[in-house]
């Protein structure tokens, strides 16, 4: 080895920075046409922010489809040194992402022209928490997956206080900016302490590829670790499943070339044992501030304030692109330690103890709300729960080492973030096309089904289903089915025993709003006017997320067939 | 194909109807397409079902079962098949008498309503119909996620029933009703998750008793108790019962009347259906607990009775006594008082059917269901004083009226004497060690308590109401029933008289399904094959030709 460098040039494959290159490059543009086409000639401000919706809407389009391109081309394999590394299940969850967003987009011009948003702001901050929520879900290595993580939590933050003029809003935002910040500071930490215990921040390395490890791991054989490679080529899944780390250090040789003295580095690996403390620490920390962006209790105070408090499609698209996103960072994550042997142990109650924490907190808090986005605030933090469950089933020891089981309990988790997302960008979108009616007080909503039947029936629809078991043939019935089928298949009773007691509860708070739309006629005399936009864009979004309510209520498997599976 | 038409007519047709009727003309579209439907019924019931109760073999997703189930319909789920989800539906004996009863008891939702229901005609006649396919579905599902959506089916409808067209304290009883029901559901959906990945591997309930599962699950208990919660809250046995008084109550007439006449029967066919036969382990082995709770629930629902002052609750608190005796039947398990049992679901959904109506009629009339509000009612209204003394007779239990017939049987079985049936002889059985002990008759004496309390309640509520002078202003003016009226309770006194009369005729089938649950448990009580239930069709001439005499037989065999 000698001392000389080599330039180094990474290997940028433009297919596969697509559609994350599609998304950040949109939003630049949308900043500068939002500058610029004030200067066009006949411009009016309604005209502007329709070319920006457009603009966004067709890059998110474009972004969709690359991600489905790459979705169908997925195969695992970590690119940009590792950084990322495009899997089926993080392309889905792209998909279900841009969904959101695409969603939220349809609706924005409704609700920009009667809050006076500034549009290419939004749509600018949109664009950019989605590139740093889609990065996220493919993301292989723990600093990127942190930046990717502050990318889409920074523009989230403004985006919730975003209305300037709302004194909530602000409260909203700053409250989110705090403890997402609070929950930074636990990434940070863990992500040190999970570099210091095996001393990588990849979770899968290209060493051997996770396809290898699976196929060796399916033919009983031994893997065999490349000493001699750089420690950066390994990754987190590498280390713990040798039990071993490498230690690279530097040390100088003097060689004799053409008889002078040459000093050279000389680069020496040895095997370090893994500290199986200082992993656990890595990992929980790590989890921890996962749970302040998936509003898991404890951690979830901010979520009422903020759902309250930002503008209702903000608060949408809080509620179900960054659970999406930080939910598939999660699943990579326990899938790369799922190696360590003390892992089930040491982080299922963790996990569970998370989950149970989180369905009963959330279920039982939204018994008591009167406010409806407060409402969907518990409603979510309970869903997160139930989705926890699912996590809890990924490293248990009994689903280890079988590879089908393990694809099974990730298409329940997607499938589960993909009806979680659907159901609640129907209750958003009900409450945003209501306006001040429907974003406030539950008791606004009485007598909605006399005044706008098709409304109240959507709002129903999202409401049953969102109660997920209890009402069949609805998506989120199997959501819930699939989460519990596969925690009851390893044994996980005590957790789905948990799970449906909430459900029960939850069933009181989401009938509730069915009775008071349905079966109560007595608007309180301080309902604020109905305000509902005109035009075919709500419409359109409530009648398509109604129909994907009930198509893949109908036909559960649909999502992953469509996908080619 | 026939069976799935009966189904879905009326949720199909009400569709229709809600979009193309007028809302003052919806109860005759409502009405006809009951009608239909229920000829249907009749049509498969006369032409199609076998009552001989042929079994038949058929594959179900790769196996060959013997099947009881008739007018099968087997479709694997699109894309769902390989979890082995199906829409399987299919009748056997008690599944028919069953589709009859919801057939049958539907129209009468349909009949009450016609001027009760002033408000929202035309969602209220479509959740009726609604209801009914769910209860059709459920009667018939034979593939346990299509069971539990047909449950979950019931749920949704009967809520808005009540929660919109309900009396005063409507959305408690309702949120209420749907939580009690969702509970004991999500215990279900738990047991059968468990079911599937303990072995079965299949939703298919005719494919896990092909398989053989009961022996397998012998050990289980959880999973029967799961079901058992669910199908327990549907009776409701006490003390799972207290949303019924309040569900009852508040609904408006046809509300109860189905609920009582063929909602709290889903939870008894269940237990038949289900719970039983794939864990006759467990239940044995419980039977000793749910025949307490029933003895419990016969006089705590009869005491409860007593004290009311609302007609309403009253006959709803009568309810939950009168299902108690089922469950009692139930898990006596012997033949006579498994046979009344089975005859006791119907004869409750008439005899108490047809109460609600009455307390619906003087409802609609007098716009209060308080005892102390009438008196002397006789006196004006003579044929609505006559016919709804016989629904009270018959529920009390009148010999030569149906509620007799049922109950009688009931009792001898509890009772263990039964000369030619053999009762489980073996101490590990609950009856056995009774019997043993010569303390069959305590059951059966606490059980007859509930007939002497319920002849007290029924009688001093209709002494209140009818007899006495007519002493309220209020009551002087008001009108006897029309022809509607008259044919509503007439038609279910006439259906009383008959079964009082000549039980026989539904005895044999219904001895069909007791005979089968009897077969399902005879390994875990260790019966001979001697033990077959009480006959009271006339019994054929066996190998040695000579006509066995009586009422209670020994059949062949």
């Amino acid at each position: 080895m000698t001392g000389s460098f080599q330039a180094y040039v990474p290997q940028v494959a433009l297919d596969q920075v697509l559609p994350f290159a599609l998304l950040i490059g949109a939003g630049l543009v949308i900043l500068a046409l939002d500058a610029l086409l004030d200067f066009a000639r006949g411009m009016t401000p309604a005209r502007r922010d329709n070319i920006l919706c457009w603009v966004t809407g067709i890059s998110l389009l474009g972004a969709g489809f690359t991600h489905y391109a790459d979705f169908l081309g997925a195969n695992s394999r970590p690119f940009l040194e590792g950084a990322f590394r495009a899997d089926a299940f993080g392309n889905l969850g792209a998909l279900v992402i841009i969904l959101a967003a695409l969603a939220f987009v349809v609706m924005s011009p409704s609700l920009i022209r009667r809050r006076r948003l500034p549009a290419g702001e939004l749509y600018a901050l949109l664009l950019f928490s989605c590139s740093g929520m889609t990065m996220l879900t493919v993301a292989n290595e723990l600093v990127t997956a942190f930046i990717c993580i502050e990318i889409l939590s920074l523009a989230l933050y403004v985006m919730a206080g975003i209305d300037r003029r709302s004194r909530r809003g602000g409260e909203a935002a700053f409250k989110y900016f705090i403890l997402g910040a609070f929950a930074s500071a636990f990434l940070v930490f863990g992500i040190a302490f999970l570099y210091g215990a095996t001393g990588t921040t990849q979770l899968f390395g290209q060493g051997a590829t996770y396809d290898r490890m699976m196929a060796a791991e399916r033919l009983g054989m031994p893997i065999t670790l490349p000493l001699g490679e750089p420690t950066y080529n390994m990754g987190i899944n590498e280390v713990l499943h040798a039990g071993q780390r490498v230690v690279t250090v530097s040390q100088p040789v003097s060689e004799i070339v053409d008889g002078q003295v040459v000093v050279t580095d000389q680069i020496v690996s040895t095997l370090a044992a893994v500290n199986p403390m200082w992993l656990f620490l890595g990992f929980a920390l790590v989890f921890v501030g996962l749970c302040f962006k998936l509003s898991l209790a404890p951690f979830h105070m901010w979520a009422p304030d903020v759902y309250e408090g930002a503008p209702t499609l903000s608060a949408m698209f809080i509620a179900t692109a960054s659970k999406v996103a930080a939910f598939a960072f999660l699943v990579h994550l326990v899938e790369a330690m799922s190696f360590w042997s003390h892992f089930p142990a040491a982080s299922g109650f963790l996990i569970g103890g998370v989950a149970m924490v989180s369905i009963l907190w959330g279920n039982l808090g939204a018994v008591v709300q009167s406010n409806f986005k407060r409402l969907l605030a518990y409603s979510s933090i309970a869903h997160g729960g139930y989705l926890t469950i699912a996590i809890a089933t990924l490293v248990h020891p009994e689903v280890f080492g079988d590879y089908d089981r393990i694809e099974r309990v990730r298409s329940a988790i997607l499938f589960y973030l993909f009806a979680y997302t659907a159901m609640n960008i129907l209750a958003f979108g009900v409450a945003a096309y209501l306006g001040a009616r429907g974003e406030g007080d539950i008791r606004n909503y009485r007598g909605l089904f006399r005044r706008r039947p098709a409304v109240a029936l959507a709002m129903a629809l999202s409401m049953l289903s969102l109660m997920g078991l209890g009402i069949p043939l609805l998506i989120g019935f199997w959501g819930k089915m699939y989460v519990f089928k596969e925690a009851i298949d390893v044994g996980l009773i005590s957790l789905v025993i948990v799970g449906a007691a909430g459900n029960v509860v939850s069933a009181f708070y989401y009938l509730r709003v069915v009775v008071e739309m349905f079966m109560r006629d007595d608007l309180p005399a301080d309902a604020p006017p109905e305000e509902s936009p005109r035009g075919l864009a709500f419409p359109l979004v409530l009648v398509a997320s109604s129909a994907l309510v009930v198509l893949f209520g109908f036909l559960p498997p649909l999502f992953l067939a469509l996908g080619g599976r | 194909m026939l069976l799935t038409l009966i189904i879905f007519c009326p949720f199909v047709l009400g569709l229709l109807a809600l979009l193309l009727a007028q809302a003052k003309q919806m109860k005759y579209w409502a009405l006809g397409i009951l009608v239909v439907d229920l000829l249907l019924a009749l049509y498969a019931a006369v032409f199609v079902f076998d009552w001989s109760g042929a079994v038949q073999t058929t594959e179900i997703f790769g196996l060959e079962v013997q099947t009881p189930f008739q007018m099968r319909a087997h479709v694997p789920w699109p894309l769902l098949d390989m979890f082995e989800i199906s829409y399987t539906v299919g009748l056997d004996h008690l599944g028919m008498l069953m589709v009859l009863l919801t057939a049958g008891l539907g129209i009468f939702g349909v009949l009450c309503s016609f001027t009760a229901i002033k408000h929202r005609e035309k969602e209220f006649y479509f959740h009726l119909l609604v209801l009914q396919t769910g209860m059709l579905a459920t009667f018939a599902a034979l593939d346990f996620l299509v069971f539990y959506m047909a449950w979950e089916l019931m749920v949704i409808p009967l809520y808005f029933l009540i929660g919109i067209w309900g009396s005063k304290d409507r959305l408690y009883a309702t949120i209420k009703f749907v939580l009690y029901t969702l509970a004991g559901s999500l215990m279900m959906l738990l047991a059968i998750l468990w079911m599937y990945y303990n072995g079965a591997n299949t939703y298919s309930f005719e494919k896990m008793i092909g398989l053989g599962m009961a022996e397998k699950w012998h050990m289980a208990v959880w999973p029967f108790l799961g079901l058992m919660f669910a199908f327990l809250i549907k009776v409701p046995l006490w003390p799972l019962h207290t949303w019924l008084p309040d569900a009852h109550t508040e609904a408006p007439t046809a509300g109860s009347v189905i609920l009582a006449g063929v909602l709290l029967k889903t939870g008894i066919y269940g237990i038949l259906r289900f719970a039983i036969p794939l864990f006759p382990h467990a239940a044995v082995a419980l039977a000793p607990l749910f025949t307490w709770l029933a003895i419990i629930a016969i006089i705590y629902g009869a005491m409860c009775a007593m004290v009311q002052t609302d007609v309403k609750r009253l006959v709803a608190y009568s309810s939950v006594s009168h299902m108690g005796f089922i469950v009692l039947g139930v898990f006596c398990f012997n033949g006579p008082a498994l046979s009344g049992a089975i005859l006791q679901m119907i004869n409750h959904g008439i005899s108490t059917g047809g109460l609600f109506l009455a307390v619906g009629m003087i409802y609609e009339r007098r716009h209060t269901r308080k005892m102390a509000d009438f008196g002397g009612l006789a006196h004006r209204l003579p044929i609505f004083a006559a016919l709804t003394m016989v629904m009270v007779l018959s529920s009390v239990g009148l010999p030569g009226l149906n509620g007799f017939a049922g109950e009688f049987p009931i009792l001898v079985g509890a009772m263990g004497n039964v000369p030619i049936m053999t009762l489980a002889e073996n101490p590990s059985s609950f009856h056995g060690f009774l019997r043993q002990q010569n303390y069959t008759w305590l059951v059966a004496a606490l059980a007859a308590m509930g007939v002497i309390l319920g002849a007290v309640y029924l009688l001093l509520m209709y002494q209140k109401v009818f007899f006495g002078k007519l002493d309220k202003e209020e009551n002087e003016s008001l009108s006897d029933l029309n022809g509607r009226e008259i044919f509503q309770l007439a038609a279910l006194s006439v259906a009383a008289l008959l079964i009082g009369l000549f039980p026989q005729t539904v005895m044999k089938p219904i001895n069909h399904t007791t005979r089968h649950i009897l077969g399902v448990v005879a390994a875990p009580l260790s019966l001979g094959p001697e033990n077959e239930p009480l006959r009271y069709e006339e019994a054929p001439h066996d190998d040695h030709g000579h006509a066995a005499a009586g009422t209670a037989q020994t059949p062949e065999g």
